[in-house]
């Protein structure tokens, strides 16, 4: 089928700090696409690992790509759905390939994995745990692609998983409405379309980034030690919020433990109108501070 | 000074009191309205007066002094979607008798030069507000009607959505009062007009919240509303095909048009489906935070210039009207 090729080549390299999430539709796409990426990561200089499930994923990709001869394919284990245990191995190996000189790591995760540790997770689980890893892989500048294949999960939680991937490949990759993603800096940026078809998705996902105020080592922190924490989330891209939305962000806000700020900024005008003909505004109602 | 001069005299309301001003003209209307804000003044009663502006400047040279003691608001702002007023009467009593005091207030919808599904929206927003207070803290509302400005059949229909009815100085309970069982048949299913042929159509269901909000995007910048009235009008649309979703059998029908009215072109968008609203207070009452369900129509009476709802065991149809101004 020559969609694939002509997916393939109109893929942009991926750059530090990408967090992407795939729909695997076929072997023959997971194949494809696995090259691809891997491929593009020997060019860029990248360090690449392959996480897979015990099943054999690393095994089998492996034999994936036909690559340089100077590139190492490493397999890589997590034993447990905990980003935090995940991010420290993947800082460690990021300072280790930048002291072999290569530009940084990246990770293909063949999601199947998580399979090896029944039960199978939920949206909340799946949602909180790639957008806590997502964060540190935009802190840490790697490049993290988490590969689902469809057959494998329920399509209605991996679709809206997507959601907090900052990108998607793939040839099932649908709009997903809205996207939400650290942008390294302490900031949780939400673009797109926040609907009843996401609705599940933007909820997990705004716990996730609320429930951040209250690591005392999270970079929610204040720079100067102070434990008020404040999150902040960026509307820029924005397009479209339903009143279900507005509403599901009243409440995180509502719910957030003492002494954490939750700041909305770069809001659109049509979201700062709606809010405050919701009365959201007002004072000590939910405390979201809505900055222009 | 007082206004419980008559044979019919009122006695203090022990409950909602909810009457029609039958008046002509202007004299005839400070002659009615200045002694009932003077008597809430004197008795130290909070009073919330929403006529239209030119009333307004009126009503505040008329009372002098006493209008610093009155709250006013336009009724063609405020009240130009009518779904929106019973709302603005419960923040009202929220802010001003949380004790439960007792409360006055002028209420004016039905104004000359309103279009005539506005009146239609008008006289089953009177309606309500029987349903919506009938077991609230005891509050007086009087609303003014000016016979010599408006249709008969108007005037005549105030007589039975209000309990009672002040004109020539006599307040008297209403003879043509329908009551509160009677509403669901005979003044909420006023039939609406028929869509034309030619309206733009889509059918959606779930997951197609996207393309309805497509189209209504497109055909409110076609129809020249400015960008943020047509925003406005996406996510009412959005809100009412959501319901449809959820609760009017998984599907719906979008339909949009240009309707040519007196004011000006006015761009309308229905959304049809099978389910049945059991409601008919739907939107109207402003939800608290964590209540679940009504937030969604109670901001589309917010964001529209007229919401039409009509609910039967044949299904439901929600008209949006927005003025191309």
């Amino acid at each position: 089928m020559g969609t694939g090729t002509r997916d393939a080549v109109r893929l942009d390299p991926l750059q530090p700090g990408d967090h992407v999430g795939w729909i695997v539709g076929s072997a023959e796409e997971y194949e494809r696409l696995s090259r691809w990426c891997l491929a593009d990561g020997a060019r860029a200089g990248d360090k690449l690992f392959v996480l897979g499930s015990r099943a054999g994923g690393a095994a089998r990709a492996t034999h994936l790509p036909e690559l340089p001869e100077h590139t190492r394919l490493s397999p890589l284990r997590s034993d447990a759905l905990d980003p935090d245990a995940m991010g420290q191995v993947f800082a460690r190996e990021t300072a280790a390939a930048c002291h072999e000189g290569y530009r940084g790591v990246r990770v293909l995760a063949d999601m199947e994995w998580l399979l090896d540790h029944p039960p199978a997770p939920t949206l909340e689980t799946l949602v909180d745990f790639e957008l806590r890893l997502g964060r540190m892989v935009a802190e840490m500048g790697a490049i993290v692609v988490c590969a689902y294949r469809a057959r494998r999960f329920d399509p209605g939680t991996v679709a809206q998983v997507m959601c907090v991937h900052g990108l998607e490949i793939g040839e099932n990759r649908p709009d997903r409405g809205f996207r939400m993603w650290s942008n390294g800096q302490n900031v949780w940026e939400v673009h797109g379309e926040v609907d009843l078809s996401n609705a599940a998705a933007f909820r997990a996902a705004l716990e996730t980034a609320l429930s951040d105020g209250d690591s005392p080592d999270g970079p929610a922190r204040e720079p100067n030690g102070d434990a008020a924490a404040t999150v902040r989330l960026r509307l820029s891209g924005l397009r479209f919020i339903d009143v279900t939305g507005m509403r599901t962000l009243a409440l995180a806000a509502q719910s957030r433990r003492p002494g954490v700020r939750l700041v909305v900024q770069a809001a659109p005008r049509k979201f700062r109108r709606w809010w405050e003909l919701l009365g959201y505004d007002q004072d000590g109602d939910c405390g979201v501070e809505i900055q222009a | 000074m007082t206004t419980t001069t008559g044979p019919g005299a009122p006695p203090t309301p022990t409950e909602f009191r909810h009457e029609a001003y039958l008046y002509r003209g202007e004299a005839e209307f400070l002659a009615g309205i200045v002694p009932f804000v003077r008597d809430a003044v004197a008795a130290a009663e909070p009073i919330l007066v929403v006529v239209p502006r030119p009333k307004i400047d009126m009503l505040r040279a008329a009372l002098g002094g006493d209008a610093e003691r009155v709250c006013f608001a336009d009724m063609a702002e405020l009240g130009r979607n009518p779904g929106r007023i019973i709302s603005a009467w419960q923040d009202f009593l929220a802010e001003q008798a949380p004790d439960g005091r007792r409360v006055r207030g002028i209420g004016e919808p039905a104004y000359a030069g309103r279009s005539e599904d506005e009146f239609v929206e008008c006289e089953r927003h009177e309606f309500l507000l029987n349903l919506a207070f009938h077991d609230s803290p005891a509050w007086w509302l009087l609303c003014p009607y000016d016979m010599s400005a408006l249709d008969a059949g108007v005037v005549d229909r105030s007589r039975q959505t209000h309990p009672y009815v002040l004109q020539d100085g006599e307040h008297r309970p209403s003879l043509g009062w329908v009551g509160l069982a009677e509403a669901a048949g005979q003044l909420l299913d006023h039939p609406l007009p028929p869509a034309p042929d030619d309206a733009a159509e889509l059918t959606f269901r779930d997951g197609g919240l996207r393309a309805v909000r497509e189209l209504v995007t497109r055909r409110a910048a076609s129809a020249g509303l400015p960008v943020d009235r047509a925003g406005d009008l996406v996510l009412a649309a959005n809100e009412v095909a959501a319901n449809s979703v959820r609760h009017g059998g998984g599907r719906g029908r979008l339909r949009l048009w240009v309707a040519a009215h007196a004011a000006g072109p006015v761009l309308v968008c229905e959304v049809s489906d099978r389910g049945r609203i059991a409601d008919p207070l739907v939107g109207r009452r402003r939800p608290t935070l964590v209540q679940d369900g009504g937030r969604g129509m109670w901001m589309v009476n917010q964001l529209c210039d007229l919401v039409q709802v009509r609910t039967s065991g044949r299904g439901t149809v929600v008209r949006l009207h927005m003025a191309v101004d």
